[in-house]
């Protein structure tokens, strides 16, 4: 097992593969992550995002795929009644999490290029492969009320490959929401691709417990969610998460 | 798998067969006894980062 990590997007990037990762595999997973931050961060002001942000840019003005990755925001807008806008309550376009996923997603074809099981984990959210020697990942779910605990435990056994928890413990209440405050204050998501697990969890925290059903009745995603009570809702699948043996520990 | 019948606030029936149902909290999952690879949690920044379980893992080269 190699495990490599680097900064990048404001966050940190855990490479883990079944395999020895070379340095050239592991300069193309960062450069991955380099490209769409170079476009897409509104922290460096030489960006074309925050070109746009600033008023010096047209967004009709910028190069194709920031126009096509702005469609996709709008889409997933659409898709979730809303909830999940890439316009800030200022006028801002943010891309950021929509971005980080389409990272995330681009990273892992590149690690598909290596032929062994790997692990993504990009600050808090993980895609995943595996192979017939590395069958499963297990990946602790964190619990908002106490960071070194866990609420339960998913394994990522192929079926559904990305898992993402979007919620206010880490970064306070960033997240906008349908009456100026969350509900829900952690919510994970594991679905088949990393875009709907990331855009499905923002869009739980920013939404009332009526659109945490819309999500479980649209998508075909297992969900874990924690509200402000500290109480636990569950899908079926997502239930097993918590209720785990405890005699299986190695 | 036989769907839930639910009533909405509305008093309407709705079929929901993925329904994320309330569930009781187990003991605390102590992380170090877990044998997990990763951790999922709210996005951490960079800072944040070292004091974390994921931190604790990657060192642990797990």
């Amino acid at each position: 097992m190699s495990v490599h990590t680097f900064d990048t997007m404001g966050t940190i990037v855990s490479v883990r593969v079944d395999d020895e990762l070379g340095l050239v595999d592991l300069e193309a997973v960062r450069a991955v992550f380099q490209r769409y931050d170079g476009v897409y961060s509104l922290y460096d002001d030489a960006s074309p995002l925050s070109r746009v942000a600033g008023g010096e840019l047209q967004l009709a003005d910028t190069m194709p795929d920031v126009r096509e990755t702005y469609a996709q925001a709008l889409e997933w807008r659409n898709a979730t009644w809303g909830l999940s806008t890439p316009h800030r309550p200022d006028d801002v376009i943010d891309l950021s999490g929509l971005v980080k996923a389409l990272a995330i997603r681009d990273a892992g074809a590149v690690l598909d290029g290596l032929g062994a099981a790997w692990l993504l984990t990009v600050g808090g959210d993980c895609l995943s492969r595996i192979t017939p020697s590395t069958p499963t990942w297990r990946v602790g779910i964190v619990d908002p009320d106490d960071a070194a605990g866990l609420l339960g435990i998913a394994t990522l056994d192929g079926s559904r490959r990305a898992l993402a928890t979007s919620g206010i413990a880490e970064r306070g209440d960033h997240i906008w929401s349908r009456n100026g405050r969350s509900h829900f204050v952690q919510a994970t998501v594991l679905a088949d691709d990393i875009e709907t697990a990331d855009v499905l969890a923002t869009t739980i925290i920013a939404g009332l417990p009526g659109d945490l059903d819309r999500v479980t009745e649209t998508w075909n995603v297992d969900v874990l969610v924690v509200d402000r009570d500290g109480e636990i809702r569950a899908t079926p699948r997502a239930a097993e998460w918590v209720s785990r043996p405890t005699s299986v520990v190695g | 798998m036989k769907a839930l019948q639910l009533t909405d606030q509305g008093g309407r029936s709705v079929e929901i067969s993925n329904y994320a149902a309330p569930i009781p909290r187990t003991e605390a999952l102590s992380a170090q006894s877990a044998n997990i690879q990763s951790v999922s949690g709210a996005t951490y920044t960079s800072q944040g980062y070292t004091t974390s379980l994921q931190a604790a893992l990657d060192k642990s080269g797990l």
